[in-house]
């Protein structure tokens, strides 16, 4: 199954399971509070899942490494590649 | 310690490690990484060979990497150039070819890159595929401002939720496979570019294949241009749906 088809048959159950609850499709007579918590509950997940979001991102680009020593240290190999380069024939 | 050193030469004497290099206009870069190559390899002892794949560049980057041959030993530096430029993957059909290694690497001809971490990880674990990282441990990035960084952090997010692919850099292009693993991916993956390198690691956890991560420390390009424009996030994007949708 392809990564698209697992989300359309995953929101489809969550859809069908909020669709159940909140318009009481299979008549179940659930006490009301049910219903109440049911019916905004999309919005509050795409409202939790979009700061979880920017948490996220936000944090990662925070700490994102700089690599001061290694660029330092690439830059010295490049001068002693260069010369050793020189030395054994290369034209460059 | 000597005794540690000979035994590595010697314990390791059947592991091969081919370096695939595509290259396309690398005319100031080959010699600087083949050298980086040298070093390492000859530090650590591991047994290895650099296949130079070049699409016919107009720089004469053919003509650096006949000098290094001469330098370095045909043995050692393999040339098998392309009339043209042709991409990504069938570089990387073309190369296996003609690897003699049991292990192949691949990895842009940027200078981004300390390649005996490697073999290192995957003897560690014994892992199918090994990947570098910018995003883990203590892999990442150099020269980079926040735009760039939000961008890169960003895509990864969304490809993590979209995809879940199992490893925490996609796009990185340093990697080493066990030979008969990239053969069965590079057959399996139709995607061009960089999507290209995604794809492989998708299908790779797909097929059940394990996958070792090490952090690297990509330095920017020190030669010519890194592009990271608006046309380059849409493909992506393109890109990332076209995974979502087909694996």
């Amino acid at each position: 199954m392809t990564k698209l088809l697992e989300w359309l048959l995953g929101l489809s159950l969550i859809g069908m399971a909020w669709g159940l609850v909140t318009f009481d499709l299979l008549d179940l007579q659930l006490p009301p509070q049910y219903r109440e918590l049911a019916w905004p509950m999309p919005v509050y997940l795409l409202v939790a899942f979009g700061c979880y979001s920017l948490a996220t991102v936000g944090y990662r680009v925070a700490t994102f490494n700089d690599c001061e020593d290694a660029a330092k240290e690439l830059q010295a190999q490049i001068k002693e590649a260069k010369e050793d380069l020189k030395k054994k024939g290369l034209k460059m | 310690m000597a005794s540690r050193r000979s035994n590595a030469k010697t314990g390791e004497h059947s592991d091969k490690y081919s370096v695939l290099l595509p290259t396309y206009n690398e005319r100031e870069n080959l010699p600087l990484i083949v050298w980086l190559l040298a070093k390492y390899f000859g530090e650590s002892g591991y047994n290895y060979e650099i296949i130079v794949i070049d699409d016919g560049s107009p720089d004469g980057t053919l003509q650096i990497a006949e000098q290094l041959q001469k330098i370095y030993g045909a043995d050692k530096i393999l040339l098998r150039p392309r009339a043209k430029k042709l991409g990504l993957g069938t570089a990387y059909i073309h190369g296996i070819k003609h690897a003699s290694g049991n292990f192949v690497i691949i990895m842009d001809a940027d200078l981004s890159h300390h390649v005996s971490t490697l073999p290192l990880k995957q003897k560690e674990g014994g892992y199918d595929l090994v990947s570098g990282t910018r995003y883990r441990g203590d892999g990442g990035v150099y020269g980079w401002d926040l735009r760039r960084k939000l961008i890169s952090r960003g895509a990864n997010f969304v490809t993590q939720v979209l995809l879940r692919p199992g490893a925490s850099d996609l796009t990185g292009s340093f990697r080493l496979y066990k030979k008969e693993v990239l053969e069965k991916l590079v057959e399996q993956c139709v995607s061009k570019g960089y999507v290209f390198q995604m794809e492989m690691i998708v299908r790779a956890r797909q097929l059940g294949y394990t996958v070792g991560e090490v952090p690297i420390s990509f330095v920017d390009r020190v030669y010519g241009e890194s592009k990271l424009g608006g046309n380059e996030i849409v493909s992506f994007l393109k890109g990332l749906l076209t995974l979502f949708a087909t694996t």
